[in-house]
């Protein structure tokens, strides 16, 4: 995949995210300040999966973005060194 | 092996120890907010993310005049690497605040002007991004890019002080210079260590993404010069 096929791909994975978070706000009947007003009756480990949410994806993110840059930099020093080696045959046969 | 990748193994070596001991803080040694329960320690990364995503603008920023000034590659490959990371952490920081918001506002979203400046904030980096990838090449594409890279920071003090400049439901800035909120000295020393964490971790990360925008130049130099030689 191109850099910049991954780069789309990121950007388009990136607006879907968004309006997946956006469109249930334009159902949302709740008022935030009764919401804020009421956390002190949360159960402290009701909200578990909401925190399990947050670092998996931030993790998965970190990790994917790490690996993928890696890989990528593998491959270009060997294209570099495939071409620098291409060059240097053209510069012997002239 | 040169200075620069000695210099790269040992930040990923130390990001990673670092990793482990702020993820034990955060889930094991600091104590659980009272009133938010336990989805009060998605704070110990978001705030960091955040604070991450301002730091790689500002690079994007420095990278950009730089740029503009002294028209060296070198520059435009230091603001569009840390553009595209920043992009990354402060998408990061979108999500993490949404997975915040759910359990303490009620709502995953709302337009209050923290969210929204952020969200705007957001955008302006991935058309960045997007002028980069389909936008005009070589010194025009990153004169061009260098221009929205130094406009777009406008945003990130707006984005900071929106708490202050606006009515809001979003905490107060915990830190930076204008923060003023109370946070228990246990939450704060993780949160520190966590905001280190993820800046050591940014360091490496730009590093990285740096010489790979630099071997992609490379190459195209050297594809044009090939094609240069063939023609002849």
């Amino acid at each position: 995949m191109s850099r910049f096929n991954l780069i789309r791909g990121l950007i388009i994975v990136g607006l879907i995210s968004i309006m997946l978070i956006i469109t249930p706000v334009f159902g949302q009947e709740n008022n935030i300040a009764d919401n804020i007003g009421s956390i002190n009756n949360v159960q402290p480990e009701a909200n578990l999966p909401f925190l399990f949410g947050a670092y998996s994806i931030a993790w998965l993110v970190f990790f994917g973005y790490v690996f993928y840059m890696s890989q990528k930099n593998r491959e270009l020093r060997t294209e570099v060194q495939i071409l620098r080696d291409k060059l240097a045959d053209k510069g012997d046969i002239g | 092996m040169d200075r620069y990748d000695v210099l790269r193994r040992l930040l990923l070596l130390t990001s990673g120890i670092m990793v482990v001991t702020v993820l034990y803080l955060i889930f094991i040694w600091v104590p659980t907010e009272k009133n938010l329960g336990v989805s009060q320690r998605i704070f110990y990364i978001h705030v960091p993310v955040a604070w991450v995503g301002f730091l790689a603008f500002l690079f994007v920023l420095i990278g950009s005049v730089g740029y503009l000034w002294r028209r060296s590659r070198g520059w435009d490959q230091l603001a569009y690497s840390a553009a595209e990371i920043g992009v990354i952490f402060t998408t990061l920081m979108l999500m993490t605040g949404v997975l915040w918001a759910k359990p303490v506002w009620g709502v995953w979203w709302t337009w209050d002007p923290r969210l929204t400046t952020t969200l705007i904030l957001w955008l302006i980096y991935v058309a960045y991004l997007m002028l980069r990838s389909y936008g005009p090449g070589g010194d025009k594409g990153a004169r061009y890019a260098a221009v929205m890279g130094i406009a777009g920071f406008i945003d990130v003090p707006i984005v900071y002080l929106s708490i202050y400049w606006w009515r809001t439901v979003h905490p107060q800035a915990l830190v930076g210079p204008a923060a003023r909120g109370e946070l228990d000295s246990q939450m704060y020393t993780v949160l520190m260590v966590s905001t280190i964490t993820f800046t050591i971790l940014f360091i490496y990360l730009l590093m990285e993404r740096f010489s790979l925008r630099k071997s992609e130049d490379n190459i195209e130099e050297i594809k044009a010069y090939a094609s240069s030689l063939s023609v002849k």
